[in-house]
């Protein structure tokens, strides 16, 4: 990571209370965004995410388990995150590990509060457990959106083979899956949230922060915004503070881009569902 | 050309995992027809004709034969007659059937092997032409018989010639005629040929769609397998093997974890037959029966056979019924036919010759021509309707009553391997010319010039082990044991492999030996001939005059054998004390040696037991046995013994130390002291007390127990012991308790077997084992696999157990055949007194038989009173205990053509009423047990 | 499962001495100093290099006026196998294919020439289908060169096996690992016909280590052509608007 001077801070804080940044992109403006999903075929679903330099693979595995008497029908959903070496120098060795665990904690928060009723094969005997593993193999700021994003885009591609349950007798039931590659299980992923990460810098607040960008903001906001526009979870990190009117600004401009990151995502998969035989780049272009 | 095969599986732990694998498509994959312009064939892959000729009406023009998956699981006895040619199988059929039957796919193997047949393997899953991906929402069978059509199309664009694909899926055919391709039911194939034997091959799964006369539904439907499934997971139902009680066709048990059940009556038993694994049902506590302690032989009769008897309270047994059957283990069996009292009726029973094997319904037009054959027959079936199982014929052995053909009824019914090696098992040999190659000699040691001898049987033509000692500067002696390199012609993996592993062991009849691996290996190459130069595993030790192991070093050598001799031969030598021969000297040397170490080994507590060992005199011409010879023993007997107890016990050290998991040994349990029951009742009544509290014990009181005037009876307290014992077995080290590892008989913490590869192939693997060990050989991954390695132990238990039992019943058989021509009186002792008769042993035959005390006949019921407490039979004033003396008249019953049984009558002491007479009078007093009018032809 | 059926083809339709499909590519980060793809059939990897540089403060110790400090590590995506990881580094394995990493690229690296710095080489493997390592060795010689770190020659990995009847088969799959005897990993320098590292599953017959040896060899002069070809086009793509490799 490279350590910017003062002098060079007052720069971006400049452009970006200009609106013009550092790189052309006004304050709501997001860089180009790639997703490619399927790219580890020995995953049940996988996507790959591009954010300018950012880059993000999450790999999804889906299990059973039985569910606890307080909440019979509902599966689970667990994110890992791993912060690559090759992200960073930085994240070589036990270093890494544990910012990767700070990191998954913050993000299992963010996703708490969603209902899974939908990951429920037969209530009170068995629910999935879906584990999302996620590797940030490069990073230039706004690695959670990026993951939110791929985190999405692979559970909304997952092919789970579908669980079939033999017809009940006195005895326990018999699960078993099919052996029909093709009979499988998508999760619906219309309650999976998007993250939208905010910064304020100066008196302005920007969307999509690189590296250099995030080490100027004072304050940072993470908000997982539904496909409708509602807030699940909001979470800060690093230092600062904000007024809470604006804060409530922040939350209406949240909802406002999350909704249409949304229907960018849902659009961009339809588009690649549609492309019979497609073949997957992967790193290769 | 790349494509990717997705499935999903469950692992052990029930974790759902995607596997995704590469599956490469080719271009050069070739036809296999001769004269093929488009394909880059070689000669040796031109198997097929390129016009091949009709052999069959349905369609006159060339055409090559595709065989669908189920032709081949079910057809294959039709398959294997050489018959049919010009057959192409698709690998979609060869993977299909290795994935559902391991025995039909070897079958299957050993026809596409041999070239005659000109059977082509088409490789169609890895042909950009013919591969095919799986439909979404096709099933895995519907996808398999799409690649089969789509072979069929491509050889018939090929080459021009026409495809008919042989299946019994009748949408499948229909499919393929769609395609442009001729199909029909194998049978169907079969039977428009004019094969005399093709057709009577075919399995008789057919019937069950024309039903028989008789189409009542006989027994209780089998459940489902959900429904078997979720019986057993709740509790509901028990899994087990069925047993078939050997004298009673209307009963069995089922041995499940919690209890032996007892099963009785027809519908019970619901079709099962013995060895199959079975679902029961316990039936309510009200309902447990007895075992009835009837023989019921006849299957016909049984229905009227209703025995009303007090059933003692203490005697109900858990008694249960059958519900399903998990896993078929049917065989072939052997039997003789019942012809069908209809004349031209082609319907026959077959009876089996185990009796606990239900008679089965076969189809045969040679039926006058069977009826005086043993013949082989497979169960296809059993359809709920039948009373028997339904099955089709397999082959004929030959003339019942031929030595040669009960010989072989013999191997089938211990399920001995016999058939002859397979070419691809041939193939895996050295040539005949085979000698030690320089390379070869310079990685082993070389012991030609050290004298070592063999000492064997007479006769003994595969001589596995050979002795070297000599004395060396410091005192001490260095012994040698050499044992024939089998594993250096036996590769792991190879045909030959298989077959030997499958084997498992070389079966000695009394005039026959079935050999493990074949003749060049187990009489030349491997056994250790006289004054040839053979390949040798050695194991050789540094002992101290007091027999005490200093080092024991192991190497694969090389050494020329200065002499083969008997055991009778090496004793001459030893005692000859005028020779002075270096080869005197050895022998002598290992004579003290082993003397020194069975005696440590007696004292450590290691049994020396005994079992009536005896041998034929065979007539070297017509074969039938003359005398009665029993085995003598040799202090050298004991002298290679002991020495080959010493090789086998240091290997059992040295691989268990490298080899912790996957070690192969032997061990031999101790038997739960209730085992000794008879024995130590039949002592106490004598006047000797056993101790069996541990191995030692239980030797000292054996050596103790001396009538002096009666040497037999030390000798039959040792067959009674032995009779006590449980049976030794193989195990994998990876899988036992440590604690368990014990040899219980010879008294050693671990014991393997090492010292007789040429006829045991545990041995191999021990062989294989020290060889990686010492780095003279690689391990291979089934080697070091601890559950492949249990697996194995299995079969090699199972195959030991059979072969005992087989020559066991090979003598029987000579006995028999000994007994056929004379009636004699001998003299007996009682070995078991059981309810119903005794146990009697004849010494002088080493012959053991049933004495039947009760009698059939209710109007003249047996004079004989069992007392259950000290085990005797009293009738009137005379007692019977164990040990006792009696004379028996020993004659065979030809009565029943399946059985000949050998008859005992008692003589003496004489009972009136039961007892005969002297050998003068030849009028038995019970009318069942007159010997018949003589030869049945 | 039989390794090479009676028609001489291995489970997934290859011949003996057939390597899989060989996908890779350089550059494919901005952010770091070198990078490639490797993909050999199913087996993915990623190889990024950082350096040389200044001995970063952990390392510290490490420094050496002698030479640089490679530094490496080998790490396995949770994703990259079909059951779940939960560590990603630092269990055996892992530990050993670092080492293993360190002594092949250290045969290779002229760290002569940049004393008291330092060279991160790091993997991910991303995708897991035997030969892991191998393919981890030609992802970090591709990542070197990207990175323009002064090489002897390339290193090159390759491994093989025995099949059935003892035929020696290169590139092994992870379905061919499970199911057979012992495998031997090799990479060598390709042009001076060196060897850097041999290493080995299990116990191995010398009898059958020459011809297995060879046949990795041979493997690894497949894999050269391959990876040299890539290097070569990706020099004249990234040199075009200097007129590079034209004449």
């Amino acid at each position: 990571m490279v350590r910017l001077s003062p002098e060079e801070k007052i720069y971006i804080i400049h452009g970006v209370e200009d609106n013009i940044r550092e790189d052309g992109r006004s304050q709501t403006q997001y860089r180009p965004i790639e997703v490619e999903t399927g790219i580890i075929p020995s995953a049940m679903g996988s996507a790959r995410v591009k954010l300018g330099n950012t880059d993000v693979i999450a790999c999804v595995k889906a299990d059973t388990f039985t569910p606890t008497w307080n909440k019979p029908d509902e599966g689970k959903l667990q994110l890992h995150v791993d912060l690559s070496a090759t992200a960073s120098p930085w994240f070589e060795g036990r270093r890494g590990e544990q910012t990767s665990e700070e990191i998954t904690t913050i993000l299992n928060k963010a996703y708490e509060s969603i209902k899974l009723e939908s990951f429920c094969i037969v209530p009170q005997v068995k629910c999935w457990l879906v584990d999302v593993d996620i590797s940030v193999l490069s990073c230039d700021g706004n690695m959670y959106d990026a993951i939110g994003f791929a985190v999405k885009a692979a559970l909304a591609t997952t092919m789970v083979p579908k669980i079939v349950a033999s017809e009940e007798d006195e005895g326990e039931k018999e699960l078993q899956i099919t052996d029909d590659p093709f009979d499988t299980w998508t999760p619906n992923v219309s309650n999976i949230p998007c993250l939208v990460t905010l910064s304020k810098v100066g008196d302005s607040v920007m969307v999509d922060a690189t590296n250099k960008e995030e080490q100027c903001s004072s304050f940072t906001c993470i908000l997982a915004v539904t496909e409708t526009g509602k807030i699940l979870s909001t979470f800060k990190v690093g230092p600062g503070s904000v007024q809470p009117v604006t804060f409530s600004k922040l939350i209406l401009e949240a909802s406002s881009i999350g909704r249409s990151l949304h229907s960018e995502l849902l659009s961009a998969l339809k588009k690649e569902n549609g492309l019979r035989k497609r073949e997957i780049h992967g790193f290769l272009n | 050309m790349l494509t990717k095969k997705v499935f999903y599986k469950q692992s052990k732990k029930g974790t759902i995992l995607k596997i995704v694998r590469e599956h490469y498509l080719r271009k050069d994959i070739w036809c296999g027809c001769k004269g093929c312009v488009k394909c880059a064939l070689e000669e040796k892959d031109m198997i097929l004709d390129a016009c091949p000729v009709s052999k069959c009406s349905l369609l006159s023009d060339p055409h090559y034969i595709f065989l669908d998956t189920n032709a081949v699981l079910d057809q294959i006895d039709a398959i294997e007659d050489p018959y049919l040619e010009n057959i192409i199988i698709p690998q979609t059929v060869l993977d299909e059937v290795k994935h559902r039957s391991s025995s039909v796919f070897k079958r299957l193997k050993e026809v596409i092997f041999d070239k005659k047949r000109k059977i082509y393997v088409f490789v169609n899953e890895h042909l950009k032409a013919t591969y095919i991906e799986r439909r979404v929402g096709e099933t895995v069978n519907d996808r398999n018989d799409r690649a089969i059509r789509k072979a069929a199309t491509w050889y018939q664009e090929h080459t021009g010639v026409k495809s008919v694909l042989l299946s019994d899926d009748i949408a499948n055919r229909e499919k393929a005629v769609e395609k442009g391709i001729f199909a029909f039911s194998l049978s169907d194939y079969a039977e428009a040929t004019d094969s005399a034997t093709l057709s009577e091959r075919l399995c008789a799964k057919r019937w069950s769609e024309r039903r028989g006369e008789d189409s009542t539904d006989v027994f209780p439907a089998h459940l489902p397998p959900a429904a078997v499934h979720h019986g057993l997971k709740a509790g509901l139902l028990l899994q087990g093997v069925f047993y078939a009680s050997k004298e009673n066709c209307l009963e069995a048990t089922v041995i499940t974890d919690k209890h032996n059940v007892l099963i009785q009556g027809r519908a019970s038993l619901n079709r099962a037959i013995d060895g199959d694994t079975v679902a029961v049902e316990l039936l309510p506590k009200e309902e447990w029966v007895a075992p009835s302690n009837l023989v019921i032989e006849s299957e016909e009769a049984e229905d009227e056979v209703k025995v009303e008897r007090e059933i003692n309270e203490e005697e109900r047994q858990v008694t249960g019924k059958i519900v399903a059957i998990i896993h078929r283990k049917w065989q072939q069996y052997c039997g003789i036919l019942q012809l069908s009292p209809i004349k031209g009726h082609t319907y026959h029973l077959f009876v089996p010759a185990k009796r606990h094997i239900p008679k089965v319904r076969i189809e045969t037009r040679q039926g006058e021509k069977l009826a005086s054959q043993r013949l082989v027959v497979a169960i296809d079936g059993w359809p709920r309707h039948s009373r028997h199982p339904q099955g089709h014929f397999v082959r004929a052995l030959g003339k019942i009553g031929d030595k040669e053909t009960e010989n072989e009824v013999l191997l089938l019914e211990h399920d001995i391997p016999c058939s002859k090696f397979s070419d691809a098992v041939l193939a895996d040999l050295p040539s005949n010319d085979w000698t030690i190659t320089p390379e070869e000699l310079a990685k082993r040691v070389d012991l030609r010039n050290i004298i070592v001898c063999s000492v064997d049987p007479p006769g003994c033509t595969d001589i596995d082990d050979a002795l070297h000692c000599f004395k060396l500067p410091n005192g001490n002696y260095e012994a040698g044991v050499h044992i024939a390199d089998v594993s250096h012609f036996i590769r792991p993996g190879t045909a030959l492999d298989k077959e030997a592993a499958l084997r498992a062991t070389t079966v000695y009849l009394v005039d026959k030996r079935i050999d493990m691996v074949p003749d060049l290996l187990s009489s030349n190459l491997c056994s250790l001939r006289g004054g040839e130069e053979r390949l040798s595993f050695s194991c050789i030790w540094e002992l101290t005059p007091n027999a005490e192991i200093i080092s024991t070093r192991f190497h694969k050598s090389v050494i020329k054998s200065k002499a083969a001799m008997t055991y009778e031969a090496a004793q001459a030598i030893i005692d000859d004390v005028s020779d002075e021969s270096e080869l005197a000297q050895s022998l002598r040397g290992l004579n003290t040696l082993a003397k020194v170490l069975k005696k440590r080994r007696m004292e450590n507590g290691a049994l020396s037991l005994a079992s009536p060992e005896i041998r034929f005199r065979v007539d070297s011409e017509t074969h039938e046995p003359l005398e009665v010879v029993s085995k003598k023993m040799r202090e050298t007997n004991s002298m290679v013994e002991e020495f080959m107890l010493l090789a086998n016990v240091s290997t059992a050290e040295k691989i268990l130390e490298e080899f912790p998991e996957v070690a192969l040994l032997r061990r031999h349990p101790e038997p739960p002291p209730a085992n000794f029951d008879p024995l130590i009742k039949a002592a106490h009544h004598q006047g000797f007390e056993i101790d069996i509290s541990n191995s030692k014990k239980l030797s000292e009181s054996l050596d103790k127990a001396i009538k002096p005037n009666d040497s037999y009876f030390n000798v039959m307290l040792r067959i009674l012991a032995t009779r006590c014992m449980l049976q030794a077995v193989y195990f994998a080290s990876g899988v036992t308790q440590r604690s368990e590892f014990f040899h219980y008989g010879l008294a050693a913490p671990l014991y393997t077997h090492f010292t007789s590869p040429i006829r045991r192939y545990s041995d191999v693997i021990v062989h294989r084992l020290l060889a990686a060990c010492i780095g003279a050989d690689a391990t291979y991954p089934d080697l070091m696999d601890k559950r492949k390695t249990d697996k194995l132990c299995q079969n090699l238990n199972y195959r030991k157990r059979m072969a005992q039992y087989a020559g066991r019943a090979s003598v029987a058989l000579h006995t028999h055949l000994f007994f056929r021509e004379r009636i004699e009186n001998e003299e007996g002792y009682i070995l078991f007194v059981r309810k119903n008769a005794l146990q009697v042993l004849i010494p002088k035959y080493g012959l053991e038989g049933t004495l039947l005390l009760s009698s059939k006949d209710k109007k003249n019921p047996s004079p004989f009173v069992f007392n259950n407490d000290d085990h005797t039979q009293r009738a009137g004033d005379i007692v019977f205990h164990a040990f006792d003396r009696l004379v028996v008249r020993l004659y065979v019953d030809r009565s029943n053509v399946q059985h000949e049984r050998l008859i005992m009558n008692l003589v003496e002491p004489s009972i009136p009423g039961f007892s005969v007479c002297s050998l003068g009078d030849l009028v038995p007093t019970e009318e069942e047990q007159v010997p018949p009018p003589q030869v049945i032809s | 499962m039989e390794l090479l059926n009676d028609q001489g083809l291995r489970l997934d339709g290859r011949k003996p001495d057939e390597l899989r499909l060989i996908k890779c590519k350089l550059g494919i980060f901005t952010h770091t100093d070198g990078s490639a793809f490797v993909e050999q059939g199913n087996t993915k990897v990623i190889a990024v290099v950082y350096g040389p540089h200044e001995v970063r403060n952990v390392h510290r110790a490490k420094t050496s006026a002698d030479g640089a400090f490679v530094n490496c590590q080998y790490s396995m995506a949770a994703f990259s196998m079909s059951e779940r990881k939960k560590r990603n580094r630092g269990d055996r394995k892992s530990t050993e294919a670092t080492i293993h990493l360190h002594q092949t690229l250290a045969a290779v690296i002229r760290t002569e020439l940049m004393p008291k710095s330092q060279i991160d080489v790091f993997i991910e493997v991303l995708q897991s289908d035997g030969g892991n390592f191998a393919a981890s060795v030609n992802a970090a010689t591709l990542a070197l060169i990207d990175a323009g770190i002064p090489l002897r020659e390339y290193v090159i990995a390759c491994t093989a096996s025995l099949g059935t009847g003892n035929v020696p088969m290169v590139d092994i799959s992870n379905l061919e690992e499970s199911l057979g005897g012992p495998t031997l990993t090799v990479a060598v320098l390709p042009r001076s016909s060196q060897i850097a590292l041999v290493e080995m599953s299990q116990r191995f017959h010398l009898d059958f280590l020459e011809p297995v040896l060879k046949m990795a060899m041979k493997g690894c002069d497949y894999t050269f052509k391959v990876l040299d070809m890539a290097v070569e086009s990706y020099l004249s793509e990234i040199g075009k608007p200097n007129n590079w490799g034209q004449a």
